[in-house]
């Protein structure tokens, strides 16, 4: 229990929560959007971001690093919205993106090891993320990013929930569909650059995903959805920061994940068991 | 069954595209006040595309569309970037185009039709859910007013959307293909509801597919095939060889 009165422990666990948080929620709106993987695509393409960002000004600052991280995910997103405008498959220019921008990462980040430059180092915990690296500072942006999702979807409640559930119907009830679209867009790009330090590229889209899908095996409502997956989303990210410290060098974003794997498992174990049950007694 | 003989859709010389395709070409007609009307026309033909032109879901590319309420009437035109005519319309959507998986009860989706009338960021209130209560109980499905919609069937859906449109509380309702994979019991309750909405006052356009029962059900037929091939009361078109007309490709 001492651990929990660490002042490092804390920053990182206070960090963590607050991902998971604004992870289930902006991630429940994408899973009912089927769109499940386009976080995993946005992630995939911060890499280029990363490393350019590292490359045009040399230095390993984490504002300008997340900058160049927003920059690639925004182009990404773009040509993945715009592509499946244009009659291409989703699923086929979200596999063709990701792969790109990923590889074009993995290239730049070989080039960068390859420099004699001792800043370089630490630039591919981008890829699994690295919560131990967490500051004060960084809890802020986190803070403010995620209140400002959280305030946002709670305010444009009615907009978004008819915009993804009936977009037509949103559209004739007047609503601006593409600027609330927008806002869901550029939430998710947002959640996605401030946690892929923590959980890392590869990772970041099983915590916009898992939440939503744990919340999904017990209820029928968006709202009671929206605040299981955004408790379970910072349960699981505590328990996975608290599991992983007490272990020593245990990689906290892995650990998260294996938690959230668990966690959905047994939502799905028992949530199929209570409606057995009730089949059976009634 | 009419109230009385005031135009209050008029469209004129209406042509729809896609990319290059004309889909609808120089379709004119005017519709009655408080008159139940069906649109027929082969697969293809562009019913759905009428519709969505009235709502300004598809871009005019030449025509004008009139719509003419108690106080005022309002325009849409070829070219123009989008009209407002939606804003007096209720559309009752085909129900395979939205996720039926979605998690949501009866009520929540009633209660959407208020949204119009909320505007930006308020919630609907009491008097809001006192309509979609009544809106359910008028379609017979206020004891699913808690249900996820998931658990619905066909026709189950094509109520709660008819409730949601009720609660919109329009002069015009334009439903596509409301008793498409619906059985005949449902198809009477709809029917029933239809025609209480049209002694209301209200005016009804609805796709319509079995022409067996359009002499039961409707007033007029406008039959449409890539353009306007005629439109009457139903006793003359029924038999007649605008119907053979419109069905030969």
């Amino acid at each position: 229990m001492e651990l929990l009165q660490q002042y490092t422990f804390q920053i990182v666990a206070l960090g963590t929560v607050m991902l998971g948080l604004v992870c289930g929620v902006i991630g429940t709106f994408a899973v009912l959007r089927q769109e499940s993987l386009l976080g995993d695509g946005v992630a995939h393409s911060t890499l280029p971001g990363v490393v350019a960002g590292f490359l045009l000004t040399g230095v390993k600052d984490t504002t300008v690093l997340l900058l160049g991280a927003i920059c690639t995910a925004c182009l990404s997103e773009w040509i993945m919205h715009k592509t499946s405008q244009k009659g291409v498959r989703f699923d086929a220019a979200l596999a063709t993106i990701l792969a790109a921008f990923f590889g074009f990462g993995t290239v730049l980040l070989t080039r960068v090891q390859s420099m004699e430059n001792a800043g370089q180092a630490g630039l591919n915990t981008f890829i699994f993320g690295q919560a131990v690296t967490m500051m004060q500072s960084d809890i802020w942006v986190m803070a403010i990013c995620g209140t400002c999702i959280v305030g946002g979807v709670i305010i444009l409640w009615k907009e978004l929930s008819l915009t993804v559930f009936d977009p037509i119907e949103a559209q004739l009830m007047g609503i601006p569909v593409s600027k609330v679209r927008f806002f869901y867009r550029a939430a998710l790009v947002v959640t996605i650059v401030i946690g892929i330090r923590t959980v890392g590229v590869i990772l970041i889209s099983s915590l916009l995903i898992g939440p939503a899908m744990i919340g999904r095996q017990w209820t029928h409502s968006l709202r009671t959805l929206v605040i299981i997956a955004a408790i379970s989303g910072s349960a699981v990210a505590f328990t996975g920061t608290f599991v992983s410290a007490l272990w020593g060098n245990l990689p906290t974003g892995p650990i998260i994940i294996i938690v959230m794997t668990g966690m959905i498992l047994l939502s799905l174990v028992l949530a199929n068991g209570k409606r057995l049950v009730r089949r059976c007694v009634g | 069954m009419m109230s009385d003989s005031k135009c209050i859709l008029k469209v004129d010389h209406l042509s729809v595209a896609y990319d290059d395709t004309v889909v609808l070409k120089d379709v004119s007609f005017q519709i009655e006040k408080g008159t139940m009307t069906a649109i027929v026309g082969p697969n293809g033909a562009g019913k759905s595309t009428l519709i969505k032109a009235v709502l300004g879901l598809v871009p005019l590319v030449e025509g004008t569309i009139d719509l003419t309420l108690d106080t005022k009437t309002v325009s849409a035109y070829g070219g123009a970037k989008s009209n407002s005519i939606y804003n007096h319309i209720a559309y009752v959507p085909q129900t395979s185009t939205v996720d039926w998986d979605y998690p949501i009860t009866v009520f929540e989706v009633v209660l959407m039709g208020t949204y119009r009338r909320l505007g930006w960021f308020r919630r609907p209130g009491k008097r809001e859910r006192d309509e979609a209560t009544k809106a359910l109980q008028t379609v017979g499905m206020l004891d699913y007013a808690e249900r996820s919609i998931s658990q619905l069937s066909g026709g189950q859906q094509q109520r709660v959307f008819l409730a949601r449109a009720l609660v919109e509380d329009q002069e015009v309702y334009l439903l596509d293909e409301p008793f498409k994979g619906i059985d005949k019991t449902t198809e009477s309750v709809l029917v029933k509801i239809m025609k209480e909405m049209q002694s209301a006052g209200k005016t009804l356009l609805i796709v319509h597919h079995n022409l067996q029962t359009l002499e039961v059900y409707f007033d007029q037929v406008l039959c449409v095939n890539r353009r306007l091939v005629g439109m009457g009361p139903v006793r003359d078109i029924v038999g007649s060889h605008i119907l053979d007309e419109t069905y030969s490709y």
